[in-house]
């Protein structure tokens, strides 16, 4: 096998779109399943072929993919070439895998919108943007498909356009992301000016040379991160992934949990020695290490089990940024890979939940373990994972992630606030939505169709067991870091911090079973004696507020663009209305002259010059003469200024 | 002169003039036998070099005649047939001012300039008018007053220039600016030529007529004008601006930086606050000629900057082309320019929302359409010639305008439909649309295609 499979990997997907867009729309009305197999079917492919890289680069084969040349700027050719390595390999195994059960799922979750084919066609074009951006060789291609997969999020999240929700959900998720893309344009044009090339693998070489480095690599890493930032929504870019929620669940779980938004984790982890070199790499810990806990208290009080949800991949991303910042990439990494299976669970177990009942709001929910077994099997052990119990997979990044940040006491009491955090509001969310009676409205409430419980099985095994990918420090070793700390499936439990991690966590756990199970506290009270921080928590610490209302309404709607408004109609049409009004003037003065001194001379010339007076005066209200006014104006400003400036000076 | 020198214009010319003796439809089909004859025989002169007199036919001709004649060919296609039918003279009309446009591009000498651009210029004062109510006539009247005034303008500068040179030809021209000291009255001369074309292009601040141009006159020669005719004001600028290129006391590329940061600016801001889809994107014209401008701007100190500049030029004709070809199709239909009437437009007309919104998505400059591509180009190209403030300014006017961009996508697929008008497009119409938005694509996947050629145009001085 050759490593230009890759590129198929990425074609399948693609094709995949073009045919289902093409042809399966127009001429399948009726048989919308024609899409959803298509799909199924390239994405299967493109996973095993995925698999089958894996493989390779594991058995250190040497895989390069030779590149095609795409276009020439100046002196440099920009390639469409691709990276093989064990980062590319786990992401493209990810990402192909996590489609494949999403699709499957989806079959049965989209079954009846008149939408089919339309989801299917934009969740394989996501899925071939995403391989894109994965396997990019260039910085240039990796923003293209930075910025496509971006479209595909808001085409999806604004998947169900006729509901306002969507409509604008979509609409500030593109927003705030493109603040964080702002950084990232920046950071790649800053680092093709000043190195001339674009090349990630020249790239590394260049900072690790130390021919890259100062206040270039420090900017174009700041660039860098804040791309990240946006794109896997960190503090303070994280506010549109909760409202991204508006988007179908399988799309949620694939985009906005498992893969997409964890693009931002991999960039940092593809551009990892232009960082290690630069002095950003703390900055990259302490805007992980606080979103987590940041993200963790609005995931406590959150009545949505999307919103919860959201908000714990929020503070789940900020871990990788810790473990990227603090550990290194294979901590980052690892962390992604288990968080993708578990992460993608939990979405398609609350979508099952949401097939059921009709709604998302776990107040309307209660007791649905028993009519729904599978999925509560599946969603209890995802939330055990998440909450990083031995020895399911979550436990074993998390504990690598904590014990790297003990170096730093700050961050490294932060992330275990956050193990207590996360332990409760998952617990939580498994007590209020599935023991206890059910208090919702809906009546023959049933398991989902087995389309959609079979992917959350496969993902409930892999939740199990994708932590022992690491156990010998393979995971690191395939990532190309040799010097790890391999430990044994149970000497780890003798490591103090994964002990104390457990204990804080069970803790949690307990305190969900105390309120939420036995309810020997009351949620009631517990709200009343935390009303300030519950309050706080639960208005998103009045973030979104203060962006929609004060920045967005007030600042720049009714302040700059105003301001602009106003000035063009004040200053400039001022100014050429004062000109005007001066031209008047003058005419005003020579038809008097005229009337008094001229007249009194010669008569029939005065008459003559007072028409011509009377007709440039009516001529003056009408607005092509400061049309005209302003052309001559600003060409005697141009050359007076040119005067001056060349000739004068 | 040879006579193939100018075989194009007289095959156009004979089309045309045999169109007035014709009804409408045979007119109509004359036009676009004559328009398709003379790319025929442009692309086959591709690579020839022909110097004549007033005359100079070179591939930076070559390549902009094409363009005139590529969008007079569409927008032909795609005009309504009761304007078609009403107004007879129309297609020869269209033709004229595009003979003018092929003989301004390849024109080589002040006088033929001067002449061609009054050939272009005096067919569109009365096509504005075509649309036969208060607005157009109101129209007609604001471009040709203004349009007088700026040949007013542009011949004071073209005066000033011969007074000092004593040459009308440009290539001597040139040779006597080299050899000249500081003076006056060539700085007089040439920016007062600036602004003359200025005019011409709707350059920041000579750009006050186009929004209320754009407005009252018929869409498709709306898209005439914003599409060939800013190209060819572009065209001859060029030429022009490359013969006074020597001088180091002429810093022309500052004054066009400034024009071009206010226009980008200024446009985009306004842009925001448009209502009415022909003004709004009247604006974001006058705001890409800000961005056309960089591109001029740094045609001294940067060796790519002429090709990244006519890609630009390219780019923007077409993407351009698809929004207001577009807007033709929807307006004709829903009878109303207004943004807000668009409203759920992609409902029940999927395919012409489709070809605006990659039309207004190409001018907003996301990845895979030609106005990506052309953005990067002139961003790098201006960056390689020192220019990194205004790439900044460029880059913050892009984040702009892509709000009042995608505010009409949204409003064409979010929202909720206010009446069930489909949009019907006649086959003409469709094919003009087909053949813009797949040039938008093409560009913007495979810009090896046209780079290539564009590679191969170089200015004599």
């Amino acid at each position: 096998m050759s490593g230009e499979v890759v590129y198929l990997v990425f074609a399948l997907p693609i094709l995949s779109f073009i045919i289902i867009l093409a042809f399966l729309r127009p001429l399948f009305k009726g048989r919308p399943k024609v899409s959803s197999y298509l799909g199924i079917a390239l994405t299967g492919i493109s996973f095993v072929l995925s698999l089958l890289l894996l493989l390779g680069v594991y058995s250190g084969k040497d895989l390069a993919a030779s590149p095609l040349l795409w276009l020439n700027l100046g002196n440099v050719d920009i390639k469409f070439g691709a990276i093989i390595d064990g980062l590319v390999a786990i992401m493209l195994v990810v990402v192909t895998f996590i489609s494949l059960l999403v699709q499957i799922y989806s079959v049965g979750y989209m079954r009846g919108d008149p939408a089919y084919h339309r989801y299917f066609a934009l969740v394989s074009l996501f899925t071939g943007s995403m391989v894109g951006l994965v396997m990019a060789s260039n910085l240039f291609w990796l923003f293209a498909f930075w910025e496509l997969v971006g479209l595909c999020s808001y085409l999806l999240i604004g998947f169900w356009f006729d509901r306002p929700a969507a409509a604008n959900a979509a609409k500030k998720a593109f927003i705030v992301t493109r603040v964080g893309d702002f950084g990232l344009l920046g950071a790649v044009i800053l680092l093709f000016t000043q190195t001339g090339t674009l090349d990630i693998g020249s790239l590394h070489i260049l900072a690790t040379s130390g021919a890259l480095a100062g206040s270039v690599l420090s900017w174009a890493t700041i660039g860098i991160l804040m791309g990240a930032m946006g794109k896997s929504a960190q503090f303070p870019l994280h506010v549109w992934l909760p409202d991204a929620m508006e988007g179908p669940t399988p799309v949620s779980a694939l985009i906005h949990a498992a893969t997409m938004v964890a693009a931002g984790v991999f960039l940092i982890a593809r551009m990892y020695p232009l960082f290690e070199y630069s002095p950003n790499l703390k900055i990259v810990a302490i805007v992980g290490g606080f979103t987590a806990i940041f993200a963790a208290t609005m995931a406590l009080v959150m009545n949505d089990i999307k919103k919860v949800l959201a908000y714990s991949t929020i503070s789940q991303l900020g871990y990788m940024f810790l473990g990227l910042g603090m550990g290194g990439v294979s901590v980052g990494i690892f962390h992604l890979f288990n968080h993708a299976f578990f992460k993608a669970l939990l979405f398609l177990g609350a979508g099952s939940v949401g097939h059921a009942t009709n709604t998302f709001d776990m107040r309307q929910m209660g007791g649905l373990g028993k009519k729904m077994p599978w999925t509560f099997a599946c969603f209890v052990i995802a939330s055990l994972s998440l909450a990083g119990i031995y020895p399911l997979s979550g436990f074993w990044s998390k504990d690598e992630i904590i014990s790297s940040a003990s170096e730093e006491p700050v961050l490294f009491y932060m992330a275990l606030v956050t193990v207590f955090f996360t332990a409760f509001y998952m617990f939580r969310v498994v007590f209020m939505t599935f023991s206890g009676s059910y208090r919702g409205e809906k009546e023959h409430l049933h398991e989902s169709h087995k389309e959609m419980v079979i992917p959350m099985v496969i993902l409930a095994v892999l939740s199990v067991f994708s932590g022992f990918f690491n156990l010998n420090g393979g995971f690191a070793h395939l990532l190309g870091e040799t010097d790890v700390e391999t430990m044994g499936i149970f000497e780890v439990l003798s490591h103090p911090a994964a002990i104390i991690s457990l204990l804080v966590a069970l803790l949690g756990i307990f305190l969900a079973y105390a309120v939420y199970k036995k309810q020997w506290l009351s949620a009631a009270g517990l709200t009343r004696v935390f009303y300030p921080f519950y309050t706080l928590f639960s208005k998103k610490y009045w973030i979104d507020t203060f962006y929609e209302d004060i920045l967005v309404r007030r600042f720049l709607v009714n302040g700059v663009f105003e301001f602009f408004s106003l000035f063009d109609r004040y200053v400039i049409d001022g100014l050429v209305n004062g000109a005007a009004k001066a031209a008047t003037g003058v005419f005003v003065f020579f038809n008097y002259f005229d009337h008094y001194v001229v007249d009194g001379l010669v008569n029939g010339i005065g008459g003559a010059a007072k028409s011509v007076g009377k007709s440039l005066r009516h001529l003056e209200t009408g607005q092509l003469q400061l049309y005209g006014a302003f052309i001559v104006l600003g060409i005697v400003v141009i050359v007076m200024t040119i005067f001056i400036v060349e000739v004068l000076v | 002169m040879e006579i193939e020198t100018i075989l194009p214009e007289l095959v156009l010319a004979a089309a045309a003039t045999v169109s007035l003796f014709l009804s409408s439809r045979k007119a109509l089909w004359l036009g676009v036998g004559g328009l398709t004859a003379a790319i025929v025989l442009v692309t086959l002169s591709w690579g020839e070099e022909i110097s004549g007199g007033f005359l100079i036919r070179d591939n930076f001709s070559w390549f902009f005649n094409l363009i005139f004649l590529g969008s007079a060919l569409l927008v032909l296609l795609a005009s309504r047939l009761d304007l078609i039918l009403r107004e007879r003279e129309y297609p020869a009309l269209i033709i004229f001012s595009t003979i003018g446009m092929t003989l301004l591009s390849s024109s080589n000498d002040l006088v033929s300039i001067m002449l061609s651009l009054e050939l272009t210029s005096i067919p569109l004062y009365v096509m504005a008018g075509l649309g036969r109510d208060k607005k157009s006539a109101e129209a007609s009247l604001k471009y040709a007053l203004l349009g007088i005034l700026a040949s007013a303008v542009l011949i004071f500068g073209m005066v000033f220039v011969f007074g000092f040179t004593g040459e009308t030809a440009l290539p001597k021209i040139a040779q006597a600016v080299s050899k000249a000291e500081v003076n006056p009255g060539l700085i007089a001369g040439l920016f007062l030529m600036i602004g003359g074309f200025g005019f011409k292009i709707a350059a920041l601040p000579f750009h006050m007529w186009a929004p209320d141009v754009y407005e009252g006159a018929p869409t498709e020669v709306t898209t005439f004008l914003s599409t060939a005719s800013k190209a060819a004001g572009l065209a001859v600028l060029v030429r022009i601006l490359s013969a006074f290129e020597a001088p180091v006391w002429l810093d022309w590329g500052m004054v066009l930086a400034i024009l071009s940061a206010l226009g980008m600016t200024i446009g985009n801001l306004v842009a925001i606050h448009q209502t009415n889809i022909k003004r709004m994107l009247a604006y974001s014209g006058i705001a890409h000629t800000g961005y056309i401008l960089i591109g001029v701007a740094s045609l001294g100190m940067d060796g790519a900057a002429l090709s990244n500049t006519i890609f630009y030029i390219v780019a923007f004709a077409l993407s351009d082309m698809a929004s207001f070809l577009s807007v033709i199709a929807i307006s004709s239909n829903i009878g109303s320019d207004d943004i807000a009437d668009y409203a759920g437009i992609a409902r029940h007309s999927p395919l012409v929302a489709l070809v605006i919104s990659l039309g207004l998505i190409s001018l907003a400059g996301i990845p895979l359409t030609a106005g990506f591509l052309a953005k990067l180009y002139i961003f790098t190209g201006a960056l390689d010639s020192g220019l990194s403030w205004l790439v900044i300014v460029a880059i913050i006017n892009t984040v702009i305008s892509a709000y009042y961009y995608f505010k009409v996508i949204k409003v064409m697929w979010f929202d909720e439909p206010l009446k069930v008008n489909r949009v019907t497009v006649s086959f003409l119409l469709g094919l003009a649309l087909l053949v813009s938005s797949a040039g938008i694509l093409v560009m913007g996947i495979a810009p090896s295609l046209i780079m290539n050629a564009l590679g191969q145009i170089s200015l004599p001085f």
